[in-house]
């Protein structure tokens, strides 16, 4: 038995005999030992080109084959060629891939001619084969072969393949699978999976099909097993892409897609003459055909992939072809910059979002439920508020990279909310967030756990989409709450933060707000200033007030400078309005009083109480107020001001004037108005916290040197005008129509009048500049007037009428004719003038707290109300008289207290006979002074009198019956001007309700007067008849003749009242006790020049000088000084 | 701590000898004052062991921290350091919950409210916290401030003290689960919120003997206020009886 030795079957032979070369059929014949296995690589051609060879052989085979699926070795290697081809078409998302050119004729010729024998042989041996092989390969075509190789951190080189002159391609004998890991769509290159190219991306069987139609005959002439495997691949093709492969021309390719360089620009890579492309990296295309392409309105770049990181059901399209439903996308990426973002799964540079680039890791839980009407909470309309909806929404700011706030509010068409919160059992809460894409929407989802504060646990691990659940006690509130448009509205925000996240292991915890508008989400708002009130302690809340200069649409809360974040999402939701506001403000000595008109209605004072209209909104819910901790129930009102203001309220104007200021406040210019200056709203109604201090006499304190009193001034007139802009807004106003009138008693010098015109001017400037007109500023003596004018029938036009307002420091008269105002005086003589103390000192030398003091305390502490024993105690250690019986007078309009007790300081008063006698002192004083002005300027005698201002109430502790008092005053008139009173007699009017009010509403009524009282001033000096402008005593003037004059005026005047009491029977009349009238006619006439020469000194103002003319009476200075004295006696003696 | 210890021994003695300088079981265990005495020694002797065993804990804390403070180069220090805060800080908070948890006639210091021969027994609540039973028989929990009626929210109970946001202890007897006399705790922190917050927490649900104190750093329950338990709130029947000093 013989055994023949070759591979192929022939003719038998023996010996040496002629044979022929093998025809191809003898090669066919050939049976591969490892029966074509794809495991092993066909390595046994003696060529250099062997590669090139063999993968010929495969596209011959598998043609040949008539199928395109198969497992052997020639599938493999037209796969793996068409790898290869996929790289150099997709070689910009390749990385760390590069082509290498080698030239047959200048690096063949390299090689020959080298001095290494080596490189020598090596270039004699390509030329060689190269030579012969050249009709089989078309290498007589050939210039260059491209070289594919691959490296990796300074790897070695590796060749994964390289272009052909036969088959466009080849690939390499190396184990591919191992070296480069790539996929394209669910393509995995160089692996068992042996894909045709009908399977393969669109976009590169285009581009291999447009090669082909670049120049179809040299195409089928160099590539013909290739064009033909391509032929076999059209009938596999979906029809869309057959469509465009006929319909290619010669330049779709150059149209179509990118040339194909050696990284060189110009140096284009070719393969016999047809040149390569590369896929564009047209993210662009990408954006246009993919389903996950997120649908944002706002976003401007490239707009980002959302993939789902979870299981789908239904059909989208990734990039080029349908997303794996299997796949999963991660929950995180590494990489921070969206653009530098790699596509999983396919490699490909574009951006793609996270559920970690929408949520927290966090989900911080508040001891309350958040106000659903004003921030987002995350409930879902209709949900009903419960105690459970106390979740900050955990979202990242770069939320506002693509959506708007109002997103977060909408539903998909499937009525799936855009946001969810479901809270799950054992606490865990689920957020759920439907990011918007081009085919519906992409769901992202993350559990957030209960997590102890004690436990020691790792941070949750975002690439494993977790989330933990933290606690913190804290809480805000924004003022104004509205939203701020237009160029010329100016935004102001002031953001109360309170920070009660005090238990010990949480008391280490600080936060910071940032501010940021979702056009910039990513840039936080600079212009901001932190006022910090107080700080936290183990018993106590702390409190930073933060001063916003900017609008803003969320906020993001920052803990332990960056550990956690969590964003507050306000609903502002104010829309433009038309209506016509006129507001005056009446800055009074003691109280001061807004009132508004709109459109021309009636005046109202100015209330915030509508619900929908508060200017501040804090971050809890209002139905939970009662149940939450004391600090978040209080600590707004004491910092920034009342949500609600008005007659329903504990809160309301009139207002006592007063700033509560950091105890710790030096540098007061730099002082914000509501921040480190406020309007204590709580004053004479809760005591102040530890970290205030208080200042009622703002008014009239010295305006030069220090400029802490006019900084205080300022920030009360600030903060009205801020209060009033976010009125006008909320209550659909124009603000640009606004109108604004201040008011200032005549007694006021210049200096001081243009200080506060200007305060005035600048800030209505500052927060409303689109208000045309200038603040516009009326005597407060003219506009109570036109109030009564228009509501009870006052006129001057046959007769005169007097207007008296009667303030805490000044009483201003003016004198109506012909209904104008025809004269007017003012002086420092009313309600101060009664209740301070002898010396201004101390509380102890004053009458009234040592009769009634006691007295009230004794209601305070019947009551069960220690705050108001407190604010009684710190009001009290002031040593300031006038504040406390102010406080007095405040207690009957104190809601809480009212709920407990029947307390008025004016009934006690009008009670107390003994102290009558001052009251109607004080008024015989006024009037007695009005009538000598009337007597010598030989006017009519008034047919009316108006009074008005805060201390005129005080006339119903004279007598309640109007009848009693205008008849006293007839006879007062009468005695004075030594004339029997006309027939029509005088009416006597007053507002005892509201009489702070009168001024305001008046000057509504009024407000185009503009009339500058200063041509008409009249002052009586009260010095052997003296008078303005006719006489002009100065300061300087003032001397012991001057001063007799003026005491004896004085006894002049006690020598009237005496008559007077006898005419008209005091005892009778006002229920004086008669046997003490005479004691105390004493105690006025005891120490009078003493008294003069201590008020004279009181009264002159530094910021006057000496040379400056006087502007009031000198007549009701003794008198000031001897009533006080007498209030001192009387009260010593109850 | 001595100072209990002292009380306790002054008490046994004084119990162990009586006037004839004799001991006599039979009497002193016969004696109402004398078992009252004992309980209150019990309940004395085991807050005592809990202090003993929580400042052992801390002692060993410090000891831990001690030693990594006297490393260098360690990468792991800081985050070590933050468990070991944080441990500590837990440990602090089981003090004042342990302090603050005390029947208000028990409470340290200055505390001179009358006798209270109640027991109270402490647990870990299993979240690292105290909680509490008052000995057989009762039950004791905490609730935060009243609100603005006067009215605690039963939901809102805690079996622990909760720093900053427990104020009242309330304590019922298990077979009478809808009335409670409750008081407040004593932590320093917390009577000082209430002062703070006076109107808040104090103003609705007690009555002093003494006139209010806003600068004052105590506030001692001299009688317990008696709540009631109707649809989740307790609804105050009897104002608690407190002192400011």
């Amino acid at each position: 038995m013989t055994k023949v030795f070759r591979f192929h079957q022939g003719q038998d032979i023996s010996g040496w005999e002629q044979t022929t070369p093998l025809a191809p059929n003898e090669i066919a014949q050939i049976e591969d030992p490892d029966g074509l296995s794809p495991l092993r690589q066909i390595t046994s051609i003696p060529s250099p080109f062997a590669r090139i060879d063999l993968v010929l052989t495969a596209f011959l085979e598998v043609t040949k084959s008539g199928t395109l699926h198969g497992t052997n070795i020639f599938y493999k290697m037209v796969s793996d060629a068409l790898d290869v081809g996929q790289i150099f078409f997709n070689l910009d998302i390749c990385k760390d891939v590069r082509i290498i050119p080698w030239d047959k004729n200048s690096d063949l010729e390299k090689l020959r001619s080298s001095r290494n024998i080596r490189h020598k042989h090596l270039g004699e041996t390509l030329k060689l084969f190269l030579d012969q092989d050249t009709a089989a390969y078309n290498f007589d075509k050939l210039k260059r072969l491209y070289i594919l190789s691959y490296s990796k951190e300074n790897d070695d080189l590796k060749v994964l393949g390289g272009t052909s002159p036969s088959t466009l391609f080849f690939s390499s004998s190396n184990d591919l699978e191992k070296i480069y890991k790539k996929n394209f769509g669910r393509d995995t290159l160089f692996n068992k999976d042996y894909r045709p190219l009908f399977e393969r991306e669109p976009d590169y069987i285009r581009f291999l099909y447009s090669l082909r139609a670049s120049n179809p005959v040299h195409f089928r002439n160099y590539f013909n097993s290739f064009s033909d495997y391509l032929d076999m691949n059209y009938k596999l093709l979906p029809d869309e892409l057959k469509s465009v492969i006929t319909g290619m021309d010669g330049d779709y390719a150059r149209r179509n897609f990118n040339i194909l360089t050696t990284g060189k620009d110009g140096d284009n890579v070719e393969v016999n003459g047809i040149y390569l492309y590369r896929n564009l990296p047209d993210k662009r295309r990408i954006e246009a055909e993919s389903d996950f392409v997120i649908k944002s309105e706002i976003y401007k770049g490239i707009k980002p992939l959302v993939l789902p990181n979870s299981k789908i059901t239904g059909k989208s399209r990734y990039i080029w072809e349908d997303w794996d439903p299997d796949h999963a996308a991660p929950f995180a990426d590494r990489e921070q910059s969206l653009d530098s973002r790699t596509l999983p799964y396919i490699g490909i540079e574009y951006p793609w979002l996270t559920v970690s680039d929408f949520l927290q890791p966090y989900l911080i839980r508040l001891e309350f439920p958040i106000n659903d009407t004003r921030y987002f909470n995350g409930s879902s309309p209709g949900e009903i508020v419960n105690e459970d909806l106390c979740y900050l929404p955990p979202l990242k700011k770069e939320f506002f990279r693509f959506f708007k706030k109002d997103d977060l509010k909408k539903y998909h068409s499937n009525k799936k909310p855009f946001f969810e919160m479901i809270r799950l059992a054992g606490g865990t809460v689920e957020v759920i967030l439907r990011i918007p894409v081009k085919n519906g929407y992409t769901t992202f989802s993350r559990k957030y756990e209960n997590q102890s504060q004690y436990a020691l646990a790792e941070k949750p691990s975002e690439g494993r989409n977790q989330g933990f659940i933290i606690d913190h006690s804290i809480d805000l509130a924004i003022f104004p709450f509205l939203e701020f448009s237009g160029d010329r509205d100016i935004p102001f925000y002031r953001i109360g933060f309170a920070d009660k996240d005090n238990q010990p292991v949480r008391l280490d915890n600080n936060f910071r707000l940032n501010f940021y508008e979702q056009s910039n989400p990513l840039s936080k708002i600079d212009k901001i200033k932190i006022v910090n009130k107080t700080r936290k302690t183990g018993a106590d809340a702390g409190f930073d007030v933060y001063i916003v200069e900017n609008r803003f649409d969320f906020i993001e809360i920052e803990i332990n400078r960056g550990q956690y974040h969590a964003l507050v999402i306000p609903w502002f939701s104010n829309e433009p309005g038309t209506n016509q506001f006129t507001f005056a403000v009446d800055f009074g000595t003691t109280y001061s009083h807004v009132e508004y008109r709109r459109n021309g209605e009636s005046p109202k004072p100015l209330e915030v109480s509508d619900i929908d209209t508060r200017h501040i909104e804090k971050l809890h819910h209002p139905a939970f107020e009662s149940n939450i901790s004391p600090e978040f129930r209080e600590i707004f009102v004491f910092n920034l001001l009342p949500d609600s203001i008005g007659s329903a309220s504990e809160y309301f104007f009139p207002i006592r004037t007063s700033i509560a200021e950091k105890n710790d406040l030096d540098k007061f210019s730099e002082g914000f108005a509501l921040g480190d200056l406020n309007i204590p709203f709580i004053y004479e109604k809760k005591p102040l916290k530890r970290y205030q201090r208080i200042n009622t006499e703002l008014k009239w304190q010295s305006i030069h040197g220090d400029d802490r009193p006019k900084r205080r001034i300022e920030a009360f007139i600030e903060t009205l005008i801020m209060i009033i802009k976010a009125f006008v807004i909320l209550n659909q106003g124009d603000v640009s129509r606004t109108r604004m009138i201040w008011l200032y008693p005549a007694s006021m010098n210049r200096a001081r009048r243009d200080l506060l015109a200007d305060v005035w001017a600048r800030n209505l400037k500052k927060y409303m500049p689109s208000v045309p007109e200038p603040p516009r500023a009326m005597s407060e003596s003219i506009a109570p007037y036109y109030y009564f004018r228009s509501s009870q029938d006052v006129s001057s036009y046959d007769q005169p009428a007097v207007s008296i307002d009667i303030g805490g420091e000044t009483t201003d008269v003016v004198f109506f004719k012909n209904n104008k105002p025809a004269m007017m005086t003012s002086f420092r003589f009313a309600g101060n003038a009664l209740f301070s103390s002898a010396e201004n000192i101390s509380t102890d030398n004053n009458g009234f707290v040592k009769a009634f003091g006691k007295i009230i305390n004794g209601y305070i502490k019947t009551a069960e109300s220690p705050d108001l024993m407190k604010v009684f105690e710190d009001i009290n250690s002031s040593r300031n008289a006038r504040d406390v019986i102010n406080f007095f007078f405040s207690l009957e309009n104190n809601l809480k207290l009212k709920e407990k007790t029947n307390i008025s300081f004016l009934n006690m008063l009008q009670d107390s006979k003994e102290f009558r006698i001052v009251f109607l002192l004080f008024y015989t004083a006024i009037v007695y002074h009005v009538a000598t002005i009337f007597k010598t300027n030989g006017f009519e005698l008034p047919r009316h009198i108006s009074f008005s201002g805060t201390a005129s109430r005080l006339l119903k502790i004279i007598s309640t019956s109007n009848e009693t008092l205008t008849n006293y005053t007839i006879r007062l008139f009468e005695l004075v001007c030594e004339k029997k009173y006309h027939s029509d007699g005088l009416s006597i009017h007053r507002d005892e309700k509201n009489p702070k009010e009168v001024t305001c509403k008046g000057a509504l009524i009024q407000d185009r007067e503009t009339r500058d009282l200063s041509e008409i001033r009249y002052i009586n000096y009260g010095i052997n008849g003296l008078f303005f402008p006719k006489n002009r005593i100065r300061y300087s003037d003032i001397d012991d003749k001057m001063k007799d004059s003026v005491i004896k005026e004085y006894e002049n005047f006690l020598g009237f009242f005496i008559n007077l009491g006898r005419d008209v029977d005091f005892s009778n009349t006002f229920d004086i006790p008669e046997n003490t009238f005479n004691k105390y006619m004493q105690v006025l006439r005891r120490d009078v020049k003493n008294l003069l020469s201590s008020r004279i000194a009181e009264t002159f103002d530094s910021e006057e000088s000496e040379d400056q003319v006087l502007e009031e009476s000198l007549f009701f200075l003794p008198l000031s000084g001897t009533l006080k004295k007498l209030v001192s006696s009387i009260g010593s003696e109850l | 701590m001595q100072k209990y210890l002292i009380v306790t021994l002054s008490l046994l003695a004084a119990s162990c000898c009586p006037d004839s300088g004799e001991f006599s079981v039979y009497g002193f265990f016969l004696s109402g004052v004398n078992l009252a005495y004992l309980v209150l020694l019990a309940f004395l002797v085991y807050i005592s062991w809990h202090f003993f065993l929580l400042r052992r804990k801390i002692s060993g804390i410090y000891r831990h921290v001690r030693k990594f403070s006297g490393q260098s180069g360690s990468a792991n220090i800081s985050r070590d350091l933050e468990q070991v805060i944080k441990r500590l800080k837990k440990i602090e908070l089981e003090l004042t919950q342990l302090k603050a948890g005390l029947p208000y006639g028990s409470a340290p210091a200055n505390d001179h409210g009358p006798e209270n021969n109640d027991r109270t027994d402490t647990a870990d609540a299993g979240d690292g916290s105290l909680k509490y039973s008052g000995g057989s028989g009762r039950v004791i929990f905490f609730m935060p401030a009243p609100d603005n009626e006067g009215n605690f929210d039963h939901r809102r109970k805690s079996d622990h003290f909760i720093p900053s946001e427990s104020v009242y202890r309330f304590e019922m007897e298990t077979d009478n689960d809808d009335t409670a006399e409750f008081s407040i705790c004593h932590d320093p922190n917390n009577m000082e919120r209430a002062i703070n917050y006076y109107s808040s927490i104090l103003e609705k649900v007690c009555r002093a003997e003494n006139a209010f104190n806003p600068s004052g750093k105590t506030i001692r329950t001299i009688k317990p206020g008696i709540a009631v338990l109707n649809n989740n709130k307790w609804t105050v029947k009897e104002k608690a009886l407190v002192r400011y000093d």
